[in-house]
């Protein structure tokens, strides 16, 4: 198996920096969006196996992106993340069907070791 | 009798009558005035009071009278009001004894909001009436609405550099940029462990200021408290190996329905258990479930270090941190039990202590069913 691609959006470069470096850590290939806008164009153009997402994001938000990529690809593995969860975010997100939440504060290669069996799980259904 | 002995009795008399008849005037006169001194000590506090008053006659609705404050705030002079009917105004307006956050409409059709309470009726020249007083609560909540958007933005604010904090710390210790060695990784656990420590006091701050401001509602679902109960439990079953403490379950084999906010009780039987771990050095640590027909009572028992006496009552304050011992253990926040106490509170529910110094510590809490 390939390596995977995933798309992370995030406003925050140095998260982006640092998340980068831990997904790459574990055979990932990454591509970075700053922004909602770029984060569709990209989903369109680089086509990634998975999206990590953030919500809160000047212009364009987190779930306004989630919401666009469900009106052309309903599967696409998305996951959220959040610096901190609320409740009306996790119910709105899971109207826009997305597959998980990442809390920025807990244990990121915990939180990747869960996403690549989600990922694993998904490419296993999909054949 | 002689005739003018007639006369001098009848004068007498007529003065006598004419003297009762003056004190009688002068204490009519009196009562007046204490009167319309009364009735001026009335107004004065009436139409100068902060709060808006209104005297509503129950059956027609119509307005009786009206202080110049509910004038002011309704945008209506006093002749215009009563004429108006109350229920135009608010429609539940007759039918409450105290209600809160109340829509009422001025003159212009804008809407401010309301705390009213309301007097038992008086009959008032032959009309039941009440007093209504109504407290313009608008600036209340655009002072709550700040402080909920700056305590959003502020977690946010803080949460977003501990996050990259944290992960920089972590990246280094797994070693994903190259080899640390063990002085360099035992720095950085502690600083690791301390961010951890840093967004738990932030969680907490976050959950005490929702519950102080009132900013925190309770969603009650129908679930079973000793699964609840099973899997928090099962979440602390590493913590309690790591400590060498025994774990003890006292829990009803039928499940138990209750209508709580599961993501709260979970919060609350968490902090209990967490906090007996973290205070307990050898022993075990119970969790029991009792079904008490309407109720259930649940708590958490440790054979942990105990709190003294005089530190009992100020036991649910905040930052409240008794027996903490130097360098060793996860530390606490010292809002847990407080948190605890507000959500049991929200919940209709009560917690209680009973403590021993160097003997053990049981926390009980008691829900109603429904």
């Amino acid at each position: 198996m390939g390596k995977r691609k995933v798309l992370v959006v995030d406003d925050e470069i140095e998260f982006l920096e640092l998340l980068r470096l831990r997904l790459e850590a574990n055979n990932y290939d990454v591509v970075t969006a700053l922004d909602g806008d770029d984060a569709v164009a990209k989903v369109k153009k680089e086509k990634p196996d998975a999206v990590l997402l953030d919500i809160l994001m000047p212009g364009m938000d987190g779930l306004e992106v989630l919401r666009r990529i469900r009106q052309e690809d309903n599967k696409l593995p998305v996951f959220m993340l959040t610096a901190f969860s609320s409740k009306e975010r996790v119910k709105l997100a899971n109207e826009f069907n997305a597959s998980g939440f990442i809390l920025k504060t807990s244990d990121l290669q915990k939180e990747i070791a869960n996403i690549t069996r989600a990922l694993e799980k998904h490419q296993a259904n999909d054949i | 009798m002689k005739e003018y002995e007639k006369n001098e009795e009848e004068i007498k008399r007529l003065r006598e009558r004419i003297a009762a008849f003056e004190k009688s005037e002068s204490e009519h006169k009196k009562i007046e005035e204490a009167l319309k001194e009364s009735e001026q000590r009335f107004r004065v506090i009436f139409d100068y009071a902060n709060d808006g008053m209104l005297l509503t006659d129950i059956k027609s609705k119509k307005i009786y009278t009206a202080n110049k404050t509910i004038c002011q705030m309704l945008g209506y002079s006093l002749e215009e009001l009563k004429k108006i009917d109350v229920n135009d105004m608010h429609p539940s307006h007759s039918n409450i004894a105290e209600a809160r956050n109340i829509p009422v409409k001025r003159k212009d059709g804008t809407v401010f909001y309301a705390d009213i309470k309301c007097s038992i009726p008086v009959i008032l020249g032959g009309r039941t009436c009440v007093i209504c007083i109504f407290r313009d609560i608008t600036t209340q909540k655009k002072i709550d609405e700040l402080k909920d958007e700056f305590i959003g933005t502020v977690s946010h604010e803080l949460r977003s550099p501990l996050s990259i904090i944290k992960e920089g710390i972590s990246l280094v210790l797994d070693e994903i940029p190259g080899k640390i060695n063990e002085k360099q990784s035992k720095i950085l656990k502690t600083a690791k462990s301390n961010v951890d420590r840093l967004a738990r006091i932030i969680n907490d701050l976050l959950d005490i200021s929702k519950i102080e401001s009132g900013g925190l509602k309770i969603k009650k679902e129908a679930l079973d408290i000793i699964s609840m109960m099973k899997q928090v439990v099962s979440s602390f079953k590493l913590a309690i190996k790591d400590k060498r403490l025994a774990l003890k379950v006292d829990l009803p084999e039928k499940e138990i329905i209750v209508h709580v906010d599961p993501d709260m009780i979970t919060q609350v039987i968490s902090n209990l258990v967490d906090n007996a771990i973290r205070f307990t050095e050898k022993g075990h640590v119970e969790v029991s479930v009792k079904d008490r027909e309407a109720l259930i009572e649940c708590s958490v028992s440790d054979t942990g270090i105990g709190i003294s006496r005089d530190n009992l009552p100020k036991l649910f304050s905040k930052f409240q941190q008794f027996g903490r011992i130097a360098g060793l253990g996860r530390r606490g926040t010292g809002l847990g039990l407080s948190i605890v106490k507000g959500i049991i509170d929200l919940h209709g529910g009560k917690v209680g202590v009973e403590s021993e110094l160097g003997k053990g510590t049981k926390v009980t809490f008691i829900l109603p069913k429904k």
